[in-house]
C-alpha cells in the first residue's frame, strides 16, 4: 500500500482515494479530461549552493502554497537529488508559479546569496 | 562534500548504532532498506543529523536515498518517515515555529550594511515581502523622525521601499 501523504506537491497528482477512478481510466465524464489538461506540466525546482533549507521553505509555502512540512521535504529532496516538483497544473499557472519563484529575490540569510532559485516548466 | 575522514567517523559512528554488520563504506549505506535506513536515523542523535544527511547525499545514490527517505512510500514505514522529517524538521531550520518575534529587516539588512547599494538593492524583494508595521519599526531605528513614528499603512510596501532607498541613497 502506497502513502497517502506521499511527499509535496509532486505526490499529490498520484493520490487516488480509494473508490475513486484512477488518472487515465475510461470515465464517462467531462471533468476528467478537462481535470487531465489541467494538470499537464508541472514546476522543477534545482538545488544550487546559494540557498538555505529555510529559504525553500519560505519561498514554497508563499509561492506554492505548500504546508511547512511538506516544503521541507522537497527542501530535503531538492538538496539529495538536485531537484524537486513542487507544482502541478495547467502550462498558464506553472509559468506563473515559475515566475514567483524567479522572483522571490535572494536567500537574505545568505550575504553571498544574490539571486532566486532556478525552476522550469515542463510537460508530465 | 564531506570529508573521506568525515566519512569514515560517520560510518563507525553508524555501526556502532547499528550493533550489527558493519558499514565499511558508502556503498553499504546506500544499499540498506528503507526501514532499515529509518531505524538507523532514528538512533542518530540530533546533533549528528545534518551530518548522517551530508553522508548520504555523499553516496551519490540520492535519488534512491531520498525514497528509502520516504520508506519508499510503504504505508508501514510511514511512522518512521514521519518521526524522520519532523526531527529532522526541527533540527536543521534556524527559525523553529515557537521562535520569539524578532525584526527580520534589522537582523539581514543591518545598518552597516546599507553602504553595499548592490547589496541593499537585491534585498528589495526581501524588504517588499515584510509587513508595513516591520518596516516602520526598521525605518525608525534607521532614521528616526522628529515628529513621530514611520507610518506606512498596510500595503504601503512599494512607497515605504522608495522612501527606505532615497535616504539610503542620500546618506
Amino acid at each position: 500500500m502506497k502513502h497517502l501523504s506521499a511527499h509535496a506537491a509532486g505526490h499529490q497528482f498520484r493520490v487516488t482515494p480509494e473508490g475513486a477512478p484512477r488518472e487515465g481510466a475510461a470515465v464517462d465524464t467531462e471533468t476528467m479530461p478537462q481535470a487531465r489538461t489541467m494538470r499537464d506540466c508541472k514546476v522543477v525546482l534545482f538545488n544550487d549552493e546559494e540557498h538555505t533549507y529555510d529559504y525553500v521553505v519560505e519561498m514554497l509555502t508563499h509561492t506554492c502554497r505548500l504546508a511547512r512540512t511538506e516544503a521541507f521535504r522537497c527542501a530535503v529532496e531538492v538538496d539529495l537529488t538536485g531537484r524537486t516538483i513542487v507544482f502541478y497544473g495547467s502550462r498558464a499557472a506553472c509559468t506563473n508559479v515559475v515566475a514567483k519563484i524567479h522572483a522571490y529575490g535572494p536567500d537574505h540569510r545568505l550575504p553571498q546569496s544574490m539571486s532566486s532559485m532556478k525552476a522550469e516548466v515542463e510537460a508530465c | 562534500m564531506l570529508s573521506d575522514e568525515h566519512q569514515s567517523m560517520m560510518l563507525a559512528y553508524l555501526s556502532g548504532l547499528r550493533r550489527g554488520a558493519r558499514l565499511r563504506s558508502l556503498d553499504d549505506l546506500a544499499a540498506l532498506s528503507a526501514r532499515d535506513l529509518l531505524l538507523l536515523a532514528r538512533k542518530v542523535d540530533d546533533a549528528a543529523l545534518g551530518i548522517f544527511i551530508q553522508l548520504l547525499k555523499s553516496t551519490g545514490e540520492g535519488r534512491t536515498v531520498f525514497s528509502r527517505l520516504m520508506g519508499d512510500h510503504e504505508e508501514d514505514n510511514r511512522p518512521l518517515v514521519d518521526d524522520f522529517f519532523s526531527r529532522y524538521y526541527k533540527c536543521v531550520l534556524a527559525v523553529s515555529d515557537d521562535a520569539p518575534p524578532y525584526n527580520p529587516l534589522e537582523i539581514y539588512l543591518p545598518a552597516h550594511a546599507l553602504v553595499d547599494l548592490a547589496f541593499v538593492q537585491s534585498r528589495q524583494a526581501f524588504f517588499l515581502r515584510q509587513p508595513c508595521d516591520v518596516i516602520n519599526a526598521y525605518l525608525d531605528g534607521l532614521f528616526p523622525l522628529s515628529e513621530g513614528p514611520h507610518a506606512f499603512p498596510p500595503g504601503g510596501q512599494d512607497k515605504a521601499w522608495a522612501y527606505f532607498w532615497d535616504k539610503v541613497m542620500s546618506r
